[in-house]
This record gives C-alpha cells, sequence and structure tokens, in this order.
C-alpha cells in the first residue's frame, strides 16, 4: 500500500508495519492505523504517522531518555487491549510538543503510548493517579 | 450521594439545562472530559511541529 504524507510524501507501508490502535488516540477514535516512522536525522524523535489522514504525524520519542525513572502501569482494562504477556514487553513512547519558541519543547508524560510491538497492537494510556505531567520541559 | 464520599446535587435548572454539582475528594476523577480534552489538545499540538525538526535537536543537547 502507498500513502502520501503531507509531511514525508510518498510512503510504502507494508501490511506487516502496521499498528493497530484499537480506540485511536484521545481525539482521534476514528483514525486507528498508524506506522512509525524513524530517520536518521531527526532522532531522537520518531513520528508516529497516520495512515488514513495523511496530513496527520505525531511527534514521538523514548521517554527514558528524558526521564529515566519514568514507569508505566496498565490497569486490566488497557492490557487487555494491548494483549501484553508482562507489561515489560510494551514499548512506550510519549508525544512531544515543540512550540514556536523550541526550547520550551515538552513531552506527554501523563498520557504514554505503549505498543505492544510483537502483535502490532497500540493504546494510549493515560496515568491518572500517577502524578507525571502533561507537559514535562524536555529542555532544562 | 455516591457511597460516603461522592455528593451531587442540582444547583440550577434553566429551561431543559441542568446545572449539577458535584463534590467529591481529589483523587476521584471528575473532569474525565477535561483531562481528555486537554490530552487532545496536547495530541493535536504535536502534529503541529515544525518541519525542520532536525534543525532544533542541538536544542536538547546544549
Amino acid at each position: 500500500m502507498q500513502i502520501t504524507s503531507s509531511r514525508f510524501g510518498k510512503i510504502e507501508v507494508r501490511e506487516e508495519e502496521i499498528i493497530t490502535f484499537p480506540e485511536g488516540l484521545v481525539g482521534f477514535c476514528s483514525l486507528k492505523r498508524y506506522l512509525i516512522i524513524e530517520r536518521e536525522a531527526d532522532r531522537p524523535f520518531q513520528w508516529l504517522q497516520a495512515i488514513d489522514n495523511p496530513e496527520l504525524a505525531f511527534l514521538i520519542t523514548d521517554p527514558l531518555l528524558f526521564c529515566p525513572d519514568y514507569k508505566v502501569e496498565l490497569n486490566p482494562q488497557e492490557n487487555a487491549i494491548l494483549k501484553l504477556g508482562k507489561v515489560n514487553e510494551g514499548k512506550v513512547f510519549v508525544l512531544v510538543v515543540i512550540p514556536e519558541d523550541p526550547s520550551r519543547m515538552r513531552a506527554n508524560l501523563f498520557a504514554p503510548l505503549v505498543i505492544n510491538a510483537s502483535k502490532r497492537l497500540g493504546k494510549q494510556v493515560i496515568l491518572e493517579q500517577s502524578g507525571y505531567p502533561l507537559q514535562y520541559q524536555l529542555i532544562k | 450521594m455516591i457511597g460516603d464520599e461522592i455528593e451531587i446535587k442540582v444547583t440550577e435548572v434553566k429551561g431543559k439545562k441542568i446545572r449539577l454539582g458535584i463534590k467529591a475528594p481529589l483523587l476521584v476523577p471528575v473532569n474525565r472530559k477535561e483531562i481528555y480534552e486537554l490530552i487532545q489538545r496536547e495530541n493535536l499540538a504535536s502534529t503541529r511541529t515544525p518541519l525542520e525538526v532536525d534543525k532544533l535537536i542541538p536544542l536538547l543537547k546544549s
């Protein structure tokens, strides 16, 4: 399958690369199929490109690079969607926002994305009781 | 009352609309909708990243 992303142009998508978020992301519940795009130049950031809306690519990163103690705990309902055998099999990403003043770039530690890489399933979980911030400044 | 700690009261009736007041301890997530809206706003903001992200990455290393 080929999609034309407004950010990346034409992308060839192989079926096995597609990650399904059965509930979409918060506010994007109709968009369920995504692709992770990694480009050397953009490291440590990656992109979560919505397959069914070429204009939507979310900037993501590995939270452990910025917050080494960061920990995600799933409740049984969340794990029912992700079907993880052990929680530590899940790959965690957080969404990054780069505002007009890029020195204020921030990550959402409150609602991370958890991905079951082997089953290609994902979910945005809300760590309501964790005390993690919605806007964590990446540059101190 | 719901349980011992949550109290719901009708505080205003205006035509077909009623306003509810909810008193609950801090740990009970009353404002789910508000939380969702905040997350949705951050999600959307994350798609509005400037095109040339690679030029901004050195900022992280400073």
